[in-house]
């Protein structure tokens, strides 16, 4: 007697059903959770990108002086000459990254760890630093009369 | 008129421009007849000379050696041109002199060049010793080659900062030569030692403005420092670590053990027995060098219980604790950063007032002063602890989110559980009222 072949039709389409039942469970689930999984394990941050940083009023300013200052991670150096014109560098040594400061006796910038001098212009004039300080463009603000500083090139310095 | 005028001045403009291109031409098909004849047998000389600053300032063979350069046999060398050929070592000193100490000449070339080589080499060791009649000692050309003198600036210089520490090396690592002054031969192998911050500066991270030889005794008027005045030559660089240490009860103390004072503490394992055995190998300053165990360089001196032994306890305890707390805070905040939490003004207190506090602190102990240092320690130590504070803070704030997190995927898999009974349940108590059903009928 010849075995007779019934294909049993209502089983496997059960089947494809559940399928794609739980493969449709699974990416709801999947979809739910993912946002989740994210606000716990946030992106690696970026440094925060400063491309400018209001000092306030220039006449906080004394002439002949100096002050550290923060652009974004780095600090900033801005100096007002006796001359009254303000300038502004990146205070990073170009020697050791040791943070510079102004010395008013010699109207220039010094560097405490190497004893590396600038001159008002950022250029280094004597000890090690092999490079000048990164400059920053000054603004001063029409009107409100206030210090606006800002990496020369718009990227943070 | 206007024209006739003119016409004038065009012509002398014209006659001007030809005399000129005269001379230039002639100049430059001028032969110089040392060159021609000595092509042969000095063309290592002559290739060396090709760019160095004499030629380039037009100071050729004749310039230095004398003679006739337009003749173009034997008789350019008569000593009626003032031909000298080649000086003997006992004359060198003055034969470069004749330009180099001559203000007046040399300002043809370069005002801004000094002229004053010759006067501080007679201070020289190498001078002094040439005086009594050594010639074995450098001379001019012992540093800055005869032929091919470029300046120091020059990398092809051997007067170069790069240079410089092997230019020294030809005489003062040959032992049988050194043998004679009584001098040490191990100056350089100790430059170039890897632990020598000074020379990893200028070999490995290119940095050409590191000390070398010259900087610390000296180039035309090179002598050894005396043991008083290492302070003073260090502190060219190191100001603020040489002042206070100038000003500190170890001065006196140091000069009158003959300790070279910084090179001594500072030096690669210092021995109060062998006060000078390692000076050219200045390792880099770590916070072990004070404190009362090996390696600590107080040990040398100082004995249980005296107050320079105190003052290295309460220092070495305090810049461990300090750096501990200073790597555990960098550490916390970086943990923090990488998991997107605000904390730019703890990585700014990091990176700004923390690295100078510790830097000033490091400084403050070459005051030896325990009072001064403890100030400095107190400042450093409350800025740490204001950024760990900072830190904790931020990485509670993200403990929270994980707390939370946990519960409500709990709460979730809980419904879900729930849930899954609930249809179960239904669908069972749906198929029980089915059966008693068809059970009813059937009766
Ligand atoms: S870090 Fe500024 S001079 Fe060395």
């Amino acid at each position: 007697m010849p075995i007779e072949h019934t294909p049993n039709y209502s089983v496997s389409r059960r089947r494809f059903l559940d399928l794609l039942l739980g493969g449709t469970g699974l990416a709801a689930l999947i979809g739910l959770f993912y946002p989740i999984f994210r606000y716990l394990t946030p992106p690696e941050q970026e440094e925060a990108v400063v491309s400018s940083v209001n000092l306030g009023p220039a006449k906080d300013f004394p002439l002949n002086s100096g002050k550290i200052f923060r652009f974004g991670n780095k600090p900033g150096i801005i100096i007002r000459g006796s001359d009254g014109k303000f300038r502004a560098y990146n205070a990073t040594c170009t020697h050791l990254d040791c943070i510079v400061q102004y010395d008013a006796k010699v109207e220039g910038v010094w560097c405490a760890c190497h004893n590396g001098r600038y001159d008002i212009n950022g250029r280094n004039i004597s000890g090690p630093p092999p490079r000048p300080l990164t400059p920053y463009a000054v603004k001063i603000q029409p009107g409100a009369e206030e210090i606006l500083i800002a990496s020369q090139d718009g990227a943070q310095g | 008129m206007f024209w006739i005028r003119e016409a004038q001045v065009n012509n002398i403009y014209f006659k001007t421009t030809i005399i000129s291109l005269l001379i230039i031409v002639s100049q430059a098909i001028a032969v110089d007849n040392c060159i021609e004849c000595h092509n042969q047998i000095h063309e290592q000389i002559i290739s060396d000379c090709k760019e160095d600053a004499h030629s380039r300032a037009r100071v050729f063979c004749a310039g230095c050696h004398g003679g006739n350069s337009a003749l173009a046999d034997e008789e350019a060398m008569n000593p009626k041109y003032g031909f000298v050929g080649a000086p003997k070592p006992k004359d060198i000193p003055r034969f470069c002199a004749r330009c180099h100490s001559d203000a007046g000449y040399m300002r043809n070339f370069n005002p801004a060049l000094p002229v004053d080589q010759l006067e501080k080499y007679w201070t020289s060791r190498h001078g002094e010793l040439f005086k009594k009649g050594d010639y074995k000692v450098a001379v001019c050309n012992s540093c800055h080659k005869a032929h091919g003198v470029f300046p120091s600036g020059d990398t092809r210089s051997s007067a170069h900062p790069k240079k410089v520490p092997s230019t020294c090396a030809k005489c003062h690592s040959d032992p049988a030569l050194m043998q004679t002054y009584g001098i040490p031969t191990h100056q350089y192998t100790q430059y170039i030692d890897s632990s020598n911050v000074h020379g990893y500066a200028l070999f490995v991270k290119n940095d050409i403005t590191a000390p070398v030889c010259n900087d610390c005794h000296g180039n035309h008027g090179a002598a050894p420092p005396g043991v008083s005045q290492v302070g003073q030559v260090c502190s060219h660089c190191h100001m603020l670590n040489a002042k206070l240490f100038r000003a500190s009860p170890h001065k006196d103390g140091f000069d009158a053990l003959g300790t070279m004072e910084c090179a001594f503490c500072h030096q690669a394992s210092p021995d109060v027995n062998a006060p000078l055995a390692r000076i050219h190998t200045i390792v880099k300053p770590m916070a072990k060098l004070a404190g009362t165990v090996q390696p600590a360089v107080c040990v040398q001196c100082h004995s249980q219980g005296d107050a320079g032994w105190q003052m290295a306890g309460k220092v070495s305890a305090g810049s461990d604790s300090l750096a501990g707390k200073f790597a555990a805070a960098e550490a916390l905040i970086k943990r923090a950063e990488k998991r997107g939490l605000e904390v730019s003004d703890a990585r700014w207190q990091l990176n700004g007032d923390i690295h100078r506090a510790m830097l000033e602190l490091r400084t403050a102990i070459h005051s030896f002063d325990l009072e001064a240092w403890q100030q400095h320690f107190d400042y450093a130590d409350s800025l740490v602890n204001a950024v760990n504070a900072q830190g904790l803070h931020a990485t509670q704030e993200l403990s929270s989110r994980y707390k939370y997190f946990l519960i409500m995927t709990l709460i979730i898999a809980l419904l879900i559980v729930l849930l899954i009974l609930k249809i179960h349940q239904v669908e069972n108590d749906r198929k029980a009222a089915l059966t008693n059903k068809q059970g009813g009928i059937r009766r």
